[in-house]
């Protein structure tokens, strides 16, 4: 299996509230796992004539990547954290896929570069750009304002809340970076599997962490309530609440 | 304190030695003031590091295997990943390491 979702990874010392990211992203890969694992001889066997056949085709996760529409949503605080966890599930339910699609294709090739340009690499492109006053930071925030250091976890600020000399310091990073030149994936006409799915993993990392971003504005939301109702100290405070907790305060007092 | 390795992306073979330092957690980059090259020792491969990439000589992790993308980074861009069990719980947060290709070990803060 890729190790994305299985080691930490995925979010770096997780607080409480971030810890139901992490429970999604459990759940997502449990169900693929379990599509393509079986658990005696004909199953593992059965299954595994499955996997083979869809492993070929990469295109109905590809499809997701670019068809992928940010949710729309309602001005009320809970129902956009609902609609956003179900856009969340089923983008881990993809990530889960490609990561076993590209553990089979590892196996076999045994080739772990990747000749397409990953989203990290466009990522550092924006700063080097923004670095040489090429793009301005208005620009910057608005292509790349969702990212974050440690993106998983909810109380990361965003790139988008971050001041323009902590921009400035991850851009000067950034700009002694040479960048090697490949392909987008959109551009990319090679066959190498694993290519595609190694780009096709961070192209759907990069769609969960603008949700995540959106969830944290939305929790964000709540939290000013909560500090209103002298529930919580500060804003930051309600990232130390587990969800089930949130969850029961806003059945309690309809935030 | 010596270390033993195992190579994820591979060393160049040439043995050499420098100021490491620890980071736990990736919003930690905001606080690097360092202008010379470093060896990065991390618990685990974390993607955000690859801003650092210029000032890294090596990362050193505990957790993690050839298929983090920071691995594939990494071996795009040449720099070398060593997994090291347990390094990270008895040393100090900076100091100097030397690594001894030859015999896959790494000698932490040689001058004590």
């Amino acid at each position: 299996m890729s190790d994305f979702f299985k080691s930490s990874e995925f979010i770096a010392n997780p607080t409480k509230l971030s810890l139901f990211i992490k429970d999604l992203a459990k759940q997502a890969e449990r169900q693929q796992i379990d599509r393509f694992c079986g658990k005696n001889f004909w199953q593992r066997n059965v299954k595994k004539i499955q996997l083979i056949i869809h492993v070929q085709n990469y295109r109905p996760i590809y499809n997701f990547i670019i068809n992928f529409d940010k949710p729309k949503l309602t001005g009320l605080t809970w129902e956009n954290i609902k609609i956003l966890i179900s856009k969340l599930e089923e983008i881990f339910t993809q990530i889960s896929l490609n990561n076993i699609f590209l553990s089979y294709w590892l196996n076999i090739s045994k080739d772990s570069s990747c000749k397409i340009m990953t989203k990290e690499e466009e990522k550092i492109k924006i700063l080097k750009d923004y670095s040489g006053g090429r793009v301005s930071l208005e620009k910057l925030k608005s292509k790349i304002g969702f990212l974050a250091l440690n993106p998983f976890e909810l109380s990361s600020p965003r790139y988008l809340e971050l001041t323009a000399a902590e921009i400035k310091i991850l851009a000067q990073n950034a700009s002694k970076f040479k960048i090697h030149p490949r392909p987008e994936l959109k551009e990319y006409l090679g066959r190498d599997l694993v290519s595609r799915y190694i780009a096709m993993r961070e192209e759907l990392k990069w769609l969960a962490m603008q949700i995540v971003a959106d969830l944290r504005i939305n929790f964000l939301k709540i939290a000013k309530t909560l500090v209103a109702k002298k529930i919580i100290k500060k804003q930051n405070d309600i990232f130390n609440l587990s969800f089930q907790k949130i969850k029961k305060l806003h059945n309690e007092i309809q935030l | 304190m010596k270390f033993n390795f195992e190579e994820l992306i591979n060393f160049d073979g040439k043995d050499c030695e420098g100021e490491y330092l620890i980071l736990s957690n990736p919003s930690q980059i905001l606080k690097i003031n360092k202008k010379d090259k470093f060896f990065l020792l991390t618990p685990f491969l974390f993607p955000d590091y690859v801003l650092l990439f210029p000032k890294i000589k090596a990362i050193l992790t505990v957790e993690g295997s050839v298929l983090s993308h920071l691995a594939i980074l990494c071996r795009e861009y040449k720099i070398p990943v060593l997994k090291i069990e347990n390094i990270l719980k008895s040393i100090p947060g900076k100091g100097v390491l030397a690594i001894d290709c030859k015999n896959k070990t790494i000698k932490l803060n040689k001058d004590e």
